[in-house]
Formats: structure tokens, C-alpha cells, sequence
């Protein structure tokens, strides 16, 4: 698949300001995450792990010609593919929840972590109530925490997307580090 | 609870202002800035021994369990596919 020319227009607009571009761009991508997760979820493979963030690149890769995209523009589209990246993820884990009798919640165990140590399981319907809750009273943290966790930047990458200052990115994300696992254990 | 915007700004000012101190001045540095507003004091020690909590989910991108998540989905497919 060639990169689309409309689709690296568009996220050129969006870069430079312009709101309606974001409106035409975020269903295409969020179709192209979605067919692209569709497919690796049908895979046959047996012990293809897929990883969300290399699923965001690829999508990336596919969709925006890379010629003519800024390190800007990658930074946005990255941001915005965290937000439907955890749009896919909660709506799973909520359909698996109201699926199970009881409606107990799905909870996973982090694989890479358990091999390290006890960590606690990650509940990601609840991670998302707390993000939610977390927005009304501060968007910034909210969305820090989505590049961070959802879309796998950098802090680097987090300021470059949000417009911010390194450092207001790095205070920002241990604060709300700090806030939602609080939120998460109480 | 920093249940307002200005008071959750308020909470941040005081958990950045005491995790620049050394872990023994903290106390007498909120006590002094939070005055007689006990649950301020309350919400930001309860956030600075989170923030201090040893490694969490939070801390890794949602990478592997995402993949996790998607693979335990794959697998339910496959169920059907057999069930059916």
C-alpha cells in the first residue's frame, strides 16, 4: 500500500491548525487500526504477540508519506492514535467484562512485568473511569497519560505532541502517575 | 479529595514543592503550607507514598498487556471458530 496523499495533507492541516482536517483524518485512521488489529487478531500464527505501539507505527508507516510529513506532524498523528488505541482497548475489555457472568472485571496480568516481579494486574476499565475522572479535573494530565501509556512515547515525543515543555511533561506525568494509582487502589 | 481543578493545581504545586525536599523536611514543609486545611495535607501525603510506591502497571506502556488483551480476544475467536 502506497502512502495516502490525502491522508499526509490532511495531517499537515491538522499541524498547522486547522480543526476540520482532524474531523476527516481520525476515521481513517481509526479504520486502519482497527482492519490492521482485525488482522492480526485472526492470524493463525501461534506465538505472534502483537504490540499496540508497533501497531501505531505500522499504521503510521502505511497511511502517511513520510517524504513530506514533519517530525511535528508524526508527534500529532501519534497522539491521536493513542486516544483510538485506547478507545479500541477499553471497549474490548468492557465487552469482555459485560460478556463474563457477573460482570467480574477483566484484569491482565502484565507478562513482561510478572517475569520481574509482583506487579499489581492492570484492570483497564478501570485505568479508563480514573482517566475520565482525571480530565474533569485536569485535561492536560489526562492526555499526558494516554500519549504516555496508550500511544508509547517518549516524554519527548508527549511535549512535541502537546506543545509543551519537557519539564511540564515530566511533572505532569509523575503527578498523575502518582494520582491514579492512588485512584486505582483505593 | 481535590475534587476542583484549582484545588487538584494546588495538590500538584505542593507534591512537586515536597518531593524537591529531602524525605525528612517534607513534613514540616506541608504541615507549614497546608495550615489548618488537613485534608490538603492528607491528599498530598497520601499522593507523595503512591508516587513512591515501588513500580505499578502505569509504568510500562500498555504495550504488553494490550497485547495480552488482543491475543486472549484472538483466542475466544479461535474457541468459536471450533465450537461452532
Amino acid at each position: 500500500m502506497q502512502p495516502d496523499e490525502n491522508v499526509t495533507l490532511l495531517l499537515g492541516k491538522w499541524t498547522e491548525g486547522d480543526k476540520t482536517a482532524l474531523d476527516e483524518l481520525m476515521p481513517l485512521v481509526y479504520n486502519e487500526l482497527r482492519s490492521l488489529a482485525k488482522k492480526y487478531l485472526r492470524s493463525e500464527r501461534s506465538g505472534h504477540t502483537l504490540q499496540p505501539t508497533a501497531l501505531v507505527n505500522e499504521v503510521y508507516l502505511r497511511l502517511v508519506d513520510q517524504r513530506t510529513a514533519s517530525f511535528r506532524c508524526r508527534a500529532q498523528f501519534f497522539g491521536m492514535a493513542a486516544k483510538l488505541m485506547r478507545n479500541i482497548l477499553v471497549d474490548h475489555a468492557r465487552k469482555r467484562r459485560t460478556a463474563k457472568r457477573g460482570g467480574e472485571p477483566t484484569r491482565l496480568s502484565i507478562s513482561t512485568a510478572d517475569r520481574i516481579g509482583r506487579k499489581p494486574d492492570l484492570d483497564l476499565v478501570a485505568l479508563d473511569d480514573a482517566l475520565n475522572r482525571l480530565a474533569t479535573l485536569n485535561p492536560q494530565h489526562s492526555d499526558t497519560v494516554e500519549l504516555r501509556f496508550f500511544g508509547g512515547l517518549t516524554i519527548e515525543e508527549t511535549a512535541e505532541a502537546m506543545g509543551l515543555s519537557h519539564a511540564t511533561v515530566e511533572r505532569d506525568w509523575s503527578f498523575a502517575r502518582a494520582w491514579l494509582r492512588r485512584e486505582m487502589s483505593a | 479529595m481535590a475534587n476542583t481543578p484549582e484545588r487538584l493545581t494546588k495538590v500538584q504545586e505542593l507534591f512537586h514543592g515536597a518531593l524537591s525536599l529531602e524525605p525528612a523536611a517534607r513534613t514540616a514543609y506541608l504541615v507549614e503550607a497546608c495550615g489548618l486545611d488537613r485534608e490538603l495535607l492528607d491528599e498530598v501525603q497520601s499522593l507523595i507514598s503512591s508516587h513512591e510506591q515501588e513500580g505499578s502497571f502505569i509504568d510500562s506502556p500498555a504495550g504488553p498487556a494490550a497485547a495480552q488483551l488482543l491475543e486472549s480476544v484472538r483466542q475466544s475467536y479461535v474457541g468459536q471458530t471450533i465450537g461452532s
